[in-house]
């Protein structure tokens, strides 16, 4: 939806995964957390990303803020080349751009059940 | 009933996925031919995608504009002559339908204007746009009508006669208050531009939450963005009934959880959702079925009810991704050639 700031979505959101009974680890980052977004001043909205419980694919994003469409486009890469979400997570991604915050939103992706469970 | 010309592939409505196809087949050398009622290109070049993304870019500038002194700049009194805006978009739009134009000629696939009707199986009756009537057959049809914008049942909201998204982006002057029914994405894209041009503007939504598809956290968020913009929006509001008429004065009467009250504008936009436009075009003498919601039945391979036949838009696209519609008739229309068996050379 192209608002001031858009709304980018693709693949699963919390609401469809629960319906759909999957298991997803879950993480949200503010864009306040994306440097360019602090760099132009504009900070409204986050980025959300939906990783599956059981192995680490990426199943759903979401972004309202700068460019959503664009930084979409790069998570939707990484779905259809059914990246983990940690390599995507370790890449180095350009400073300062937008998509840069994906490495910082993916860092927030919680451990699955299994290995905190072993921590 | 005559002869009917035979195609190999018969396209009907000119959208995304039924352009893509037809230019693909002609390429491959199959006899193609679209018919197209009114928009060249369908809804997204001329009267959704493309035009609101650039109406909403100027929306955009005169933000920047009336913010100039943020950014260190000094301006005069900021007027907005929507007639330039839409001059600007016209100028797009008018670009793109000669490109589609000339795609048509570079494919070889016949673009013909006026409105068609199943007469058979795989038959089509077009009434031209120029006059007289031509009879069509293809051997692989495709149906690609898209949709338009639904008028939810108030009384006096068609007396009233309320813009649409298509009317919306062609305004040549300022609402002084925009009513906008629906706050689905349509809905607010245009909100907030009109709202940026400078108009007084209202959402009216039934349900609880903005976009009652999305996350409650993402319509959240975006509710907050948009009444930061001083956008009013009143969530659980029913529109009891409507008076007066859209671009002079018109006045809501709106239940709200707090009780009834009346709005007044100066126009009513309507963006509570689509209709299919497969109404009274003979679906039936083809064999096409509806679904319950008014929409072809389609089977994985987005085949009809009708035997061995094809169908384009509406259907599920390959994947979930949305920042826009036009997502699902475009990836629809990279499919079917390749299921169809249509290769291009080279």
């Amino acid at each position: 939806m192209f608002t001031e700031p858009p709304l980018a979505h693709v693949g699963l959101s919390e609401r469809d995964a629960e319906r759909q009974n999957v298991k997803a680890r879950v993480a949200k980052l503010p864009m306040s957390g994306v440097l360019r977004a602090q760099a132009i001043m504009e900070m409204q909205g986050f980025m959300k990303v939906l990783v599956d419980e059981a192995d680490d694919s990426i199943l759903g994003f979401t972004m309202i803020g700068p460019e959503a469409g664009e930084v979409m486009a790069v998570m939707e890469t990484a779905m259809l080349a059914d990246l983990p979400h940690t390599r995507l997570r370790d890449a180095v991604l350009t400073h300062p751009t937008m998509a840069e915050g994906l490495g910082p939103l993916l860092a927030q992706v919680p451990a699955r059940a299994a290995e905190q469970a072993a921590a | 009933m005559s002869q009917p010309e035979q195609f190999e592939v018969l396209v009907l409505g000119s959208g995304t996925a039924g352009k893509l196809i037809a230019w693909h087949m002609a390429g491959a050398g199959r006899r193609t031919a679209v018919v197209e009622r009114k928009w060249v290109g369908g809804s997204c070049p001329n009267i959704a995608c493309m035009p609101s993304k650039n109406e909403i870019w100027s929306a955009k500038a005169a933000h920047f504009v009336r913010h100039a002194a943020e950014f260190g700049m000094t301006t005069g009194p900021v007027v907005i002559d929507m007639a330039v805006v839409r001059e600007r978009k016209r100028k797009m739009v008018e670009a793109q339908v000669a490109a589609h134009l000339c795609n048509y000629k570079e494919s070889g696939a016949e673009l013909i204007m006026g409105a068609a009707r199943f007469v058979a199986p795989k038959t089509l009756e077009v009434t031209l746009n120029d006059g007289g009537t031509r009879l069509l057959s293809g051997d692989k049809v495709f149906i690609n009508v898209g949709t338009h914008a639904a008028i939810p049942d108030v009384p006096g909201l068609t007396a009233a006669k309320p813009l649409t998204h298509i009317e919306a982006l062609e305004l040549d002057d300022l609402p002084r208050h925009l009513i906008v029914l629906g706050g689905g994405y349509v809905g607010l894209e245009l909100a907030q531009a009109y709202r940026r041009f400078g108009s007084r503007v209202t959402i009216i939504e039934h349900g609880s939450q903005l976009m009652s598809r999305e996350d409650r956290d993402v319509a959240e968020e975006i509710q907050q963005i948009l009444s930061e913009e001083r956008i009013d929006i009143l969530l659980n509001t029913e529109v009891l009934r409507v008076s007066g008429r859209s671009g002079e004065e018109a006045s809501l009467v709106v239940r709200t959880p707090s009780g009834e009250r009346t709005l007044d504008g100066s126009h009513i936009l309507v963006a509570t959702g689509r209709m299919p436009n497969t109404a009274g075009i003979g679906l039936e003498e083809a064999g096409v079925e509806l679904n319950e919601r008014g929409y072809v039945r389609v089977n994985e391979r987005l085949e009809t009810s009708a035997p061995r036949s094809g169908r384009s838009a509406n259907a599920p696209a390959a994947r979930n991704s949305r920042i826009s519609p036009r997502t699902t008739s475009a990836s629809s229309g990279t499919i079917l050639p390749a299921e169809s068996g249509a290769r291009t050379t080279g």
